[in-house]
Formats: C-alpha cells, structure tokens, sequence
C-alpha cells in the first residue's frame, strides 16, 4: 500500500514539474512593431529568434522553436559554438552558427559568463557558417567571410523559478555583412541585419562536448 | 416602434416643460445609494509578467483565464438639487470598494540580484481598493407619469484611494514567502479614479422616493484603478437608492 502511494505520489510530483519546464520550452512569438516578420526583441527566454538575411526573414517559427531541437550551445576546450535553426524551406537559411573563442562551460549555469560579451565576426578566429537547405534531404553548409559584424550577448540571466534554478535566458543582437562561395564557385553577398534572439537554455540543448 | 418611442419621449418632455410652472416640485432630496459596476481587462501588465502560450494558441481556448474581471461596489450619500422639475444635480460622498481577480495561471518577475533573476509561478491574483470620493451627477427626467418618471444621468466621480490589499496565491502552496514578494510587486491601485458615467433610471413611488438606474454604457475613462490590468474602458453597472425629500417648514 505504502509503494503505491509512493508511486502516486512521485508521479504527481514528476507531473507538476513538468508542466512548469514545459511552459518555459514553449515558443512565445510577439510580432515586432517595427521590422515586419520577425519577432519583437524580448528578455523573457521566449525562445524565439529573427533576422533579415539578404532582405529575407530568418526565424525560429512563430509555432515551435526548432532551437529546442537541436544544441544551441555547445562548448569545447577554448571554443564556444551558439547556432541558431530554423525550420527547413527550401532555397531559405535554415541555421547560422557562430564559433569564437571562449573558456570551456561545463554547465549551462556557467553562460551567464556571456553577459555583456560582444563577438567581433570580422576576427580571423571567429568563424560564422550557414546551412541553406536546397533539398529536404540535404542541407548546404558555407562559411562566411566576414568583413564586419558583431554578435552581442546584451542580457543574460539565471532564471530561478519558484525558487528553483530552471534555465538560462540568452538575450541579444546580431549583424553582419560579408560574402560566402556557393557550391558553383560564385561568390555572393550577404547582409544580416537586425538580428535578435531571446532564448532560454538549459541542460536539454546545451552540451558540453569535451565532458561527453 | 423607435421612431414612435422617440416621438412620445420628445411630446412628454415638451409637455412637462410647459407644465412645471404649475406643477410644484421640492427642491431639495437627500439622497441614499448603492450599486455596482463591473468592467471587464484586458491582459495583465506585460512588464511584470511572462506571457503564457494561451494567449496565442489559436487551436487552444483563446481566453483560457486570460482576462481579469473587475468589480466595484460602492455605497454613497447625496443631496440632490432640483433646479426645475425634470432637471437635478447632485453631489456628496461615496465610499467604493473595487475588486479586480484573474484566475489564469502566471509567470511573475519577483526579483532580481546581478544575473539572478527570479520568478513564481501564480495560480490567482487579487487586488482590493478602497476609495472616498465626491460624486457629482446631473439628471434629468423628461418623462414624468404621476408616480413614475424615467430619468437620464450623466455623472462623474472624483475618488481617493484611502486602502488596498493584494493577495496572490502560488499554484505551490509551500510558497508562501513567494506570495508576499508577488503581492509587493503587483503594485498599488491608482491614488485617484475618476470613472464617467451615463446611465437610464426611474423614480417611482410617492416623490420618487425610489430609484433604480442602469449604467449603460459605462464608460470608466480614467476609472483604471488597478495596477495589474489594463481596463477596456467599457462596463455596466446599476444602482439602488432611497430619495428623501427635504420637509418644508
């Protein structure tokens, strides 16, 4: 008798704190009065992220953020990779990712050593990438040359729910001007302009790859 | 049926208007109310608060909890001033209790210490105000029936908060010290209310000693007291009153 009141009991609680780690995972687009498509710049861990790429709309999809699908962050020995996905259209940007230099995280806690951090893209060691998805089967991977850029971590926060730790809200602006040589051996322009995320973080797509 | 109503309404007024200088009238009521009024919110304020997936859910039920509700009672004492027959105005003292509730389920930002940033997680929130005010109305009956007449009222009230109380409610009820953070956070109904009201009644019995009125539409412009919710400005309300004729010498 007593195992099933256990059993009950742990279940309800296992429950309960899932639908509070729910409801933070969840995607809360606000539209942006000023830069139609994208969203609204937040500090809430909305989960949400936007840019005009070449004039055309990058987002994290107003529905569901396919950043939860995949390791936003992913931290190494001296290198810190933040990427951003979106849903795959063809002949659209479906991910950008950006690398530079940082100390190694071993815990999602540790990102709020990113508050205030700006990245200057334009520097040799940084290095941006974005995947064009030409086929549902098969997505293209290029690496930009950055002539000038920024990647600026404005706010970062732990967020402690009910006086518990749950995840951490990256919050912040990018931009970026700079050519990539497509797969004909082309060179083309890209202009990322108003770019902002505002995206919660925790143990569920972060990764510390020299641990695991 | 409008138009006849209309036409009868505009006969009775020109009928009393020629009338009451042989009709007298007592120029003096004192005047005993109570009532409600009730307005509808929109969502709460978006600085203090995490929006839910709800509120932009189009498969889901759109106004799951979302909105807040808003009541006020008050109760008052006025003398009224009959300045002709059909046309009053009053003004005195009302007491009005205010009572705002959302029962939505809701993230609040409690806090924050450097890069800690704490939040709680809100099952039901609600706010008390407490105001004195001066009501001030004039009214004006164009259709007087012997023992029954229907007036229109257009007023206002100038009210000061004299009180408040907020209570909030964790969805965990071990949090109790979390509660009190909410409460503080949740602010404090504006100091001044100033709602403007218009409104059909009808007087009836001897000297219209009873009153009862409709607000509708009630339009609270300024009448925002809560500082959770932003109000949409339009509500209902009716009230009861007791009018007591001034005894001539």
């Amino acid at each position: 008798m007593k195992k099933y009141i256990a059993s009950a009991l742990a279940a309800t609680a296992l429950f309960t704190s899932c639908h509070h780690d729910s409801e933070l995972e969840n995607t809360i687009w606000i539209d942006s009065d000023t830069h139609p498509g994208l969203p609204e710049y937040t500090e809430w861990g909305y989960n949400t992220f936007g840019a005009y790429i070449n004039n055309e709309t990058f987002t994290s999809g107003e529905w569901y953020s396919y950043t939860l699908d995949d390791n936003v962050i992913k931290s190494g020995n001296d290198t810190l990779t933040f990427n951003l996905t979106g849903p795959s259209e063809i002949n659209k940007v479906k991910r950008l990712e950006f690398s530079f230099p940082f100390k190694h995280l071993q815990w999602y806690e540790d990102l709020a050593e990113l508050d205030k951090v700006k990245i200057d893209l334009a520097k040799t060691d940084v290095i941006v990438n974005m995947t064009i998805c030409y086929d549902y089967e098969k997505d293209t991977t290029f690496t930009m040359m950055v002539d000038k850029g920024e990647l600026f971590f404005k706010r970062v926060q732990r967020i402690h729910l009910n006086n518990r730790l749950k995840e951490v809200a990256l919050s912040g602006i990018f931009s970026l001007a700079g050519e990539f040589t497509d797969d004909s051996g082309t060179k083309k322009r890209c202009k990322i302009e108003e770019g902002r995320f505002d995206l919660g973080i925790n143990s569920r797509n972060f990764s510390d790859i020299i641990t695991k | 049926m409008k138009y006849l109503l209309i036409i009868l309404l505009v006969s009775a007024s020109i009928n009393n208007i020629f009338a009451q200088t042989e009709k007298k009238f007592k120029p003096l009521y004192y005047d005993i109310e109570w009532g409600l009024m009730a307005c509808s919110s929109d969502d709460l304020v978006a600085s203090k608060n995490r929006r839910s997936i709800y509120e932009d859910d189009y498969y889901c039920c759109h106004d799951f909890g979302r909105d807040g509700h808003v009541r006020q009672w008050f109760i008052g004492f006025k003398p009224e001033f009959q300045l002709t027959r059909i046309l009053g105005f009053d003004a005195g003292l009302r007491f009005t209790y205010s009572y705002g509730e959302t029962r939505r389920n809701s993230i609040w930002k409690i806090g924050e210490r450097g890069l800690d940033t704490y939040w709680a997680e809100i099952d039901r929130l609600d706010q008390k105000g407490f105001y004195l005010g001066i009501p001030v109305d004039l009214r004006f009956a164009p259709c007087d029936l012997d023992d029954v007449s229907v007036f229109l009222k257009l007023g206002t009230s100038f009210n000061f908060r004299v009180g408040y109380k907020n209570e909030a409610y964790c969805t965990n009820s071990a949090l109790s010290t979390i509660e009190e953070d909410v409460e503080e956070v949740m602010g404090k109904p504006n100091l001044f209310s100033v709602p403007i009201n218009a409104g059909v009644g009808v007087q009836f019995g001897p000297d219209g000693i009873m009153t009862f009125e409709i607000s509708f539409p009630c339009f609270m412009r300024h009448a925002d007291t809560f500082s959770m919710y932003d109000l949409k400005g339009t509500g209902f309300g009716f009230a009861f009153g007791v009018r007591i004729p001034q005894f001539n010498e």
